[in-house]
């Protein structure tokens, strides 16, 4: 973490750092995206706006009070209400509060992250692993993922579920 | 458990794992936009309309260039130039020199624009004049150069001498975002301290009061100015507050932001024209994204591939993995054939395009027409190419599987953008 203040006191400071962190958290403020608002384009665009609001506000943002991500997941989870709500007129907040919690950032330590690297690398049949890799950490859309091994999307939903159930079997 | 599996697999990632290439691209493009154009992007943020998202939903897929061209010209067609607003510290901006670029049109390289950068951005310092502007003297190419730095000081200068969030004792982790400065240009009909009337870009009258609880206050030549020295007639900068916060637990959303309202005026120094569409006669020319030593023209642009599908179409063969780099390159087409192109870039480096069967001249068949002059792509046109490039790979070849998108690009005027109308 210290690293990632540095780079945001650098952003502050004028340095053309901030891709490093888009890089870093757009695939999971994607995902974040996507399960509250139901399908990928309007998940990307809201991501997009969420990285763009949160570089405007960056100078305002104190690393002491926060993490980054969870500010960033927080002003991408507002805004995707905010759709929600246009597009719905009446939602339940509550509700979208639990789906958000879901997948709101967390941090391991580097032992327990290879515990779930090595969880992933175990599933069976390898394809499980190829489609959680291509989704979590490589930011495929189920699409890309259902057009790249040439497979229904159904397929890749229910593989994708398949394999967390495998995945919370071996990490309980 | 403690954690769910979607968070275990989103902590789990490396992090610099690279994820959607286009996506950060995209965002990028974003940032950068908002950090010059705050202000512009600000005159469409609205809160809650559905036709602004179908905008920006079809916006996302167009260059910068694009985007660019487009906001200016929804701000000066659509009635008020709207604009960001500054206390002008009087820095002039000097052409340094001038010359005409390999696609026949006279570019301009300009001193002390970064002088005029927001903080932290990078500003271009070469400007390309467009085929479809009118015949401008090099003294209008400074001034509309000037006054295109002049509202980049004004937009610093009015985030920092009413901040909309900076001082906000109420500032919570969580609290909901809402910022805006809709701020507006025009000459003025008449001002005082609770309200200023302005004449807007479109020749309308527009009356806007001050903000709840505030007297307008008036700067220019880098000082706060009586209100008695701004004359009617004088082109300004009215800085508009428009700012709310919602704390976490309150989810309710007015239509409206709050404490709306002008808090100052900034007495500018050019006519007001050279703020607006004579902004558009320029196009800005920016280091390529991803290559170093490359300058590509931000000019508005025609998707010539991939078109399969409709305007979201994904290039088929495109294979991205996490050692790919985004690039960008421009250049002027020197061959080409059904799906080969070379194409001689701004610094001299010829790229060979090889892009999927036919991607050409299926174009040149099938969509070209419908864009009139514009569309056709032939020998002496300028493409510009989204790309992925593995490591180890030739990095003057671009191959099918590394290309995103190829842009014809336009020379496109406001009053001349039924090329793009066809998005």
């Amino acid at each position: 973490m210290m690293h990632e203040a540095k780079i945001i006191a650098d952003v502050v400071q004028g340095a053309d750092r901030y891709e490093e962190l888009v890089v870093r958290y757009q695939t999971g403020l994607i995902i974040h995206c996507e399960r509250l608002v139901g399908d990928r384009p309007t998940a990307e665009d809201i991501a997009q706006e969420a990285f763009v609001k949160a570089y405007l506000e960056l100078k305002k943002f104190d690393p002491a009070k926060a993490r980054f991500s969870t500010w960033l997941y927080r002003i991408a989870t507002n805004l995707a209400i905010d759709h929600l709500r246009k597009r719905q007129r009446h939602i339940v907040t509550d509700d979208i509060e639990s789906l958000a919690e879901v997948t709101m950032p967390t941090y391991l330590e580097d032992e327990e992250k290879r515990e779930v690297r090595r969880a992933v690398r175990a599933l069976v049949p390898p394809e499980y692993r190829e489609i959680i890799e291509a989704y979590y950490w490589h930011g495929k859309s189920y699409q890309q993922i259902a057009d790249d091994l040439h497979i229904p999307l159904n397929t890749v939903r229910t593989w994708v579920r398949r394999a967390k159930l495998q995945l919370q079997e071996k990490l309980a | 458990m403690k954690y769910t599996i979607e968070q275990l697999l989103d902590a789990a990632r490396a992090p610099k794992q690279h994820g959607d290439i286009d996506f950060t691209k995209r965002t990028m493009a974003a940032v950068a936009k908002h950090r010059v154009h705050e202000t512009f992007d600000a005159a469409l943020r609205t809160t809650n309309t559905t036709k602004k998202e179908r905008l920006f939903m079809r916006l996302r897929k167009l260059p910068t260039g694009v985007l660019v061209a487009i906001v200016l010209g929804l701000v000066v067609f659509a009635g008020g130039v709207v604009y960001a607003a500054t206390q002008y510290a009087p820095l002039l901006v000097k052409v340094l020199h001038k010359s005409v670029n390999e696609r026949g049109a006279p570019e301009y390289e300009i001193g002390h624009f970064q002088d005029c950068a927001l903080e932290g951005t990078v500003s271009p310092v070469k400007f390309e004049l467009k085929k479809d502007a009118p015949p401008l003297g090099d003294d209008d190419v400074r001034r509309i150069l000037q006054a295109r730095c002049e509202t980049q000081w004004v937009s610093t200068f009015a985030s920092k001498q009413w901040p909309t969030y900076g001082t906000h004792a109420k500032w919570q982790d969580g609290d909901r975002i809402y910022y805006a400065r809709p701020d507006v240009m025009g000459e003025v009909v008449a001002i005082h301290d609770n309200a200023v009337t302005l004449r807007l870009g479109d020749g309308s009258i527009k009356t806007l009061p001050a903000q709840k609880g505030q007297k307008i206050t008036a700067f220019g030549n880098g000082e706060q100015l009586p209100l008695t020295t701004i004359m009617s007639g004088d082109p300004v900068y009215a800085v508009t507050r428009a700012s709310e916060i919602h704390h976490e637990k309150q989810w309710t959303a007015p239509e409206q932001p709050h404490e709306e309202g002008i808090i100052g005026v900034v007495k500018l120094s050019l006519p007001l024209k050279f703020y607006g569409n004579m902004q558009n006669y320029l196009t800005d020319i920016q280091e390529c994204y991803g290559n170093k030593g490359e300058y590509c023209p931000q000019t508005g642009g025609i998707e010539v591939f991939p078109r399969e599908g409709g305007e979201a179409a994904r290039n088929p063969e495109l294979h991205i993995d996490q050692t790919s780099i985004g690039r960008e390159i421009s250049g002027v087409v020197k061959t080409f054939d059904a799906n080969t192109m070379t194409i001689q870039s701004r610094a001299g480096h010829v790229y060979k395009v090889v892009a999927p069967a036919n991607a050409f001249s299926d174009y040149n068949q099938q969509y070209a027409e419908a864009y009139g002059s514009y569309g056709t792509m032939k020998v002496g046109s300028t493409v510009s190419i989204t790309y992925a490039q593995p490591p180890k790979s030739d990095p003057h070849t671009i191959t099918a599987s590394q290309i995103q998108t190829i842009f014809l690009q336009l020379d496109m005027l406001s009053p001349k953008q039924d090329a793009i109308k066809q998005y």
